[in-house]
C-alpha cells in the first residue's frame, strides 16, 4: 500500500523541504503530547523554525517577483514568534500564579 | 555526494537530533539547552541557501533572546520539590505520534513527487547579491523601506503591544 517514492532529483529544494517537514512534524507531536507548558513553546518553536526554512529555501531556488521575499517573510516569521513567546510566557507566569503549576493537565477549570 | 551534500546531510542530522532531543527528553533545561543547538544548526542551513542576514537574526533573536525567555520561566515556574520534569500526557501521545507520523508521510509524499525542475531559477540572482557590498543585509533593507514599509512598521507595533502586554500581564499586584 505505501510505497516510498524517494528522492530522485539531485540535490536541490526538496531535500530541505523534507527537512523542514521532519522538523514540522516533531514539533507537532511535542505541541500535542507534552504536558509542561514551556516544553509546547519550544516545540512550537520548532514548528516556526521549519516553516522559516521553506520560507528561505522556496527563495534561494525559485523565482520572486521582488527580490528575497522569502527572506522577509521568514523575518517577519522571526520578529511575531518572539513577541508571540514574551506574551506567551508572560500567560504561564500568571499561570503558575494562580494553579502553582505549569502542567497543562492540572489547567482544567474552563473544561466541561 | 559532493561538499555540500556532505554538509546539508551533516546538518540535517544535527537540527533533528538536537530537536528529537528537545521534544523526547525529559529534563526540560536540557531540552532548553539542545534547542539552542537546534537554531544554531537552522542558521547554518539558512548561511547554506544564501540568507546570510536571515541567519544572523536567527542567532540573535532565536538563539539569544527567545531561549533566554525560555530559561527565565523555567526558573520562574519552578517549584522547589520537583525538577523540571516534563512528561506526556500518555492517551493523546500516541495518536499525536500517529497523526505527525502520517502527515510526515503524506508531505514527502507530495514534495518528492512534485516536478520541482532541476534549474535554480534564481540561485544566480541570489548568489550575485550575497556576493555583492552589504550582502542580503542591502537588499532586505531596500526592500523594508520600499515595498514592505507597511509591514515593517506594522511588525514595530505588534513588537510594542507585545512588551506592553507581557509587562502587564506579568506584574506583581500592588
Amino acid at each position: 500500500m505505501f510505497s516510498v517514492p524517494s528522492i530522485q532529483a539531485p540535490f536541490g529544494l526538496p531535500h530541505f523541504l523534507i527537512l523542514a517537514g521532519a522538523l514540522f512534524c516533531l514539533g507537532l507531536y511535542g505541541v500535542l503530547s507534552q504536558r509542561h507548558a514551556v516544553r509546547v513553546l519550544m516545540s512550537l518553536e520548532l514548528m516556526l523554525n521549519a516553516v522559516n526554512i521553506v520560507f528561505v529555501a522556496f527563495s534561494n531556488y525559485l523565482p520572486s517577483a521582488t527580490p528575497l521575499r522569502g527572506q522577509i517573510f521568514s523575518l517577519f516569521i522571526i520578529a511575531v514568534a518572539a513577541a508571540e513567546t514574551s506574551v506567551a510566557l508572560a500567560i504561564f507566569l500568571l499561570m503558575y500564579k494562580h494553579f502553582q503549576s505549569v502542567d497543562m493537565e492540572k489547567v482544567e477549570t474552563l473544561k466541561w | 555526494m559532493d561538499a555540500q551534500q556532505i554538509l546539508f546531510y551533516g546538518l540535517a542530522a544535527l537540527i533533528l537530533g538536537s530537536a528529537a532531543g528537545v521534544v523526547f527528553l525529559k529534563n526540560t533545561v536540557h531540552s532548553a539547552f539542545l534547542l539552542v543547538l537546534t537554531f544554531g544548526s537552522i542558521a547554518a542551513v539558512f548561511l547554506m541557501l544564501n540568507a546570510d542576514f536571515v541567519a544572523m537574526a536567527q542567532l540573535l533573536v532565536y538563539a539569544g533572546a527567545v531561549v533566554i525567555m525560555l530559561l527565565f520561566a523555567l526558573m520562574l515556574t519552578q517549584r522547589r520539590e520537583t525538577a523540571v520534569i516534563g512528561g506526556v500526557n500518555e492517551s493523546r501521545s500516541f495518536v499525536a505520534g500517529l497523526t505527525s507520523l502520517l502527515l510526515f508521510v503524506v508531505y514527502f509524499r507530495v514534495v518528492s513527487a512534485s516536478p520541482w525542475g532541476t534549474a535554480d531559477h534564481s540561485r544566480t540572482v541570489i548568489e550575485a547579491a550575497v556576493k555583492g557590498p552589504g550582502g542580503t543585509a542591502m537588499i532586505i533593507g531596500q526592500e523594508f523601506f520600499g515595498t514592505w514599509l507597511l509591514p515593517f512598521e506594522v511588525a514595530s507595533v505588534l513588537l510594542l503591544m507585545a512588551l506592553i502586554g507581557a509587562i502587564m500581564l506579568a506584574k506583581r499586584e500592588t
